[in-house]
Parts: structure tokens; sequence; C-alpha cells
């Protein structure tokens, strides 16, 4: 995720959840991604803040990340690894959670991490996830869609999870010299 | 007991499912009420201060046919018995957990249905009802999953509720508690206000009342 909102997915989160764009006549036309904020969310809504992802077919009703692309005849123009998409939500959640830092020169990029080992299913299949209203009167209101049997993925700013991994590694280091002695003896 | 009426209501389950003597499905929701006891004393009601939560049955009537009917009409007369209990069952399960065979032992296919249908109405109606109960029986008396409901009245001279019963796409009378108030989709349409399908006020009570209070004024003043 860029400074400017710009979003580019990883080869491996586009073969995981089939994000790549297909021919107009595919029979399935993909996945697109679900942006949800904890905080609106009503079966989270009691837990701290966390912000997830779902795969969810692109021709669902509003599908926050790669929902569209152009077309030459019934090709994809270009992959979604290279389109893109901008999205000044994604960003200002990322700035709200401090994935950017706190400093007054922002980063460039932060790389975005998906928590698969973390899946969030509701208990019947049945999520009403928080969106915003783009268009028309109520345009910047709340407003729900429904998805079903979607599997929900936390994500994170990358530079966590390295030193989440970096704590752990020191541990287990101090645990293996601990026990060395232990198994001589 | 106090009843729920024409109107949006919070909180809501289905309490009991059944067909009445005349073969008719009955839904009876519940409102559950987390009631300060104290509170509750404290208001000035109308005189029937009382725990008991408001209630309401709606009745599912059988179509009723006109001999002008054509294949057209009554699937949209179907439909409108259908829709509304597909929209109660998404409350509780997804799409594809979902399983309608309307036409079950009616014999008729793709090719029949223009010249059949219209004699096998009580029989789609029946299989409808059915299908329908034995798909909500797992939810029905559950009071932790709740709903937001919308009654509107039946007609404009009859003030008991029923369900909406078209175009339940794009005006739903059933959502999720799940879904904040601030963010609900119940919401009345401008025909049913134009029509005061909204109200649930009884025929020739308020407004007959004020008229003739109004009457009585004019006479003592006079």
């Amino acid at each position: 995720l860029y400074n400017n909102g710009e979003v580019y997915p990883s080869a491996d989160l586009v073969a995981l959840g089939n994000l790549e764009y297909q021919p107009k006549n595919a029979e399935n036309a993909g996945n697109g991604l679900d942006v949800v904020d904890s905080t609106d969310w009503t079966p989270l809504q009691n837990h701290p803040r966390t912000i997830l992802i779902g795969f969810t077919n692109r021709n669902n009703a509003k599908v926050d990340l790669f929902a569209t692309t152009k077309y030459n005849d019934v090709t994809p123009k270009s992959s979604v690894l290279t389109q893109g998409v901008q999205s000044e939500m994604l960003l200002n959640i990322a700035r709200s959670m401090g994935w950017f830092g706190s400093g007054t020169t922002e980063p460039k990029y932060v790389d975005l991490q998906v928590l698969t080992q973390y899946p969030v299913k509701t208990k019947d299949g049945i999520a009403y996830i928080p969106k915003v209203v783009e268009r028309g009167d109520r345009k910047g209101d709340k407003t729900y869609e429904r998805r079903e049997n979607q599997t929900f993925y936390p994500i994170t700013a990358i530079i966590q999870a390295v030193d989440t991994t970096a704590s752990i590694t020191t541990v287990e280091t101090t645990m293996d010299t601990v026990s060395t002695p232990q198994s001589n003896s | 007991m106090q009843r729920l009426g024409v109107g949006i209501h919070e909180n809501i389950v289905v309490e009991k499912v059944e067909k009445n003597d005349k073969g008719n499905l009955e839904i009876s929701f519940k409102q559950i009420q987390d009631i300060d006891p104290m509170a509750l004393l404290n208001t000035s009601g109308s005189g029937s201060t009382s725990f008991e939560p408001k209630t309401e049955k709606i009745t599912v009537w059988k179509p009723t046919l006109r001999e002008t009917d054509d294949y057209k009409t009554v699937t949209d007369k179907i439909a409108e018995v259908k829709d509304p209990l597909q929209s109660i069952l998404l409350q509780y399960l997804t799409f594809d957990k979902i399983k309608w065979d309307i036409f079950a032992g009616t014999g008729i296919t793709a090719e029949t249905y223009r010249t059949k249908v219209v004699d096998y109405v009580e029989t789609i109606y029946d299989n409808i009802v059915s299908q329908f109960a034995a798909q909500i029986k797992p939810f029905v008396g559950d009071n932790g999953n709740k709903n937001r409901i919308l009654f509107v009245r039946q007609s404009p001279a009859k003030h008991y509720p029923k369900f909406r019963s078209r175009y339940l796409d794009t005006n739903p009378f059933i959502e999720s508690m799940s879904i904040p108030s601030t963010a609900s989709k119940l919401k009345y349409t401008k025909y049913e206000i134009e029509k005061s399908l909204n109200d649930g006020t009884p025929v020739g009570a308020p407004a007959a009342a004020s008229t003739a209070d109004a009457k009585k004024a004019e006479e003592l003043f006079a």
C-alpha cells in the first residue's frame, strides 16, 4: 500500500484468493477484496480493533479492492498484479492504525500481511459487513452488505510481523540454550 | 397481551409457526425486551403495566384467484406468498441452504406450467408453507437471533399488519439486528406513506373520533 493510496496484491495473494481479472465471458468473474474495519462490524465490536479482508466474488455489490478492470474486447487489459487500485479508504485505515508510522515523513509504502492462520467466519455463514455509501444523497453514510460463506482474515503491516517473529525467535533460542545443559545431564 | 401492530419493530424473534384451521399459515413474532421493572412502574402508561412481551401474529393467506387470472397473475400471487417467507428464512440461512420444491405433487413441468398452474395453486401454497415451516423450525423460539421487522397495514380499510410482499430486494421488510439502526434499510415507501399503509390506526377510531370531537366542540361553543 503506497502512501498515495495505490494498492497492489502480491502473487501469493492473487493465487490464494483467485484475484486475477478474468475474460469478460468467463463463468466465474474471480474475486475482489472486501475490507472490514471491526469497529463497525457487530460480531467483533467488543474486540480490539482489527482490519480484515475477505475474498468476495467480483459480481457482489460494493467490492472494495480489485473489483473492475478494462478490457480489450473480452480480454483484460492488464493483470491485477500490475493494474493496482486507488483506495482512499484503505489508506485512511492504515494511517489510523499507525501502519505508516507516527513520524513527520511517511514511508513511501508499507507492506501488508494477510494473517491466514486466523480465519474469521460467522457461525451461520451470514455476515453483514460495513460499507460506505459512495453516491447520492446518503454519500458518506454507513451501509451494510450481506456476504455468505465468506472467510475473513486479519491484515497487519508487515513491520509488526517481523517484530513478532524476531521476539519469538529470541524466546526459542533462549529456551534451547537453557535446555542444553539439562539434556546433557 | 400487547400487539406490535403496524410499524418498524426491533429485537423480534419468531415465536411460533403453524397452520390455522382454514389451512392458512400463521407466523407469531415476539419482541425480546430487557425490561427494567422500576422504569416500567414509573412509566405512566395506559393502565396495563406488564412484563408480557409484545407479539404479533401474521397470517399468510392462500392466494385468492379470479376467473380472469392468467398464469402471469397467478405467478405473481404465488410469488407474493413465497417471497416474504424466503426473506424470513434468509435471516437464518444462506441461499445455498434454502431449498424449495413448490411444484411437488402437481406434475407441472416447464411445458405445462402456463396451462396447469391455475389449477394447482392450493397445492403449491401448501408446499410453500409446509416447506417454510420445516426450514424455519430450528429457529423458532431462538431468542438469540433477533431481527428488525416492518409491518404494513393490510389495506386502507383493514388496520391489521401484514408483510410487505413485492419488490423485497429493494424494499426489505426484515433484517438482522446486527445491522445498526442508523444503517437500517427498513423504511416505508412513498406509495405506502401516501396510502397510509404505515399507520395502524383502526378505521373510524382517531380520525372519526376527532371529527366527532370537533363537532361537539363546535356545538358547545356555538
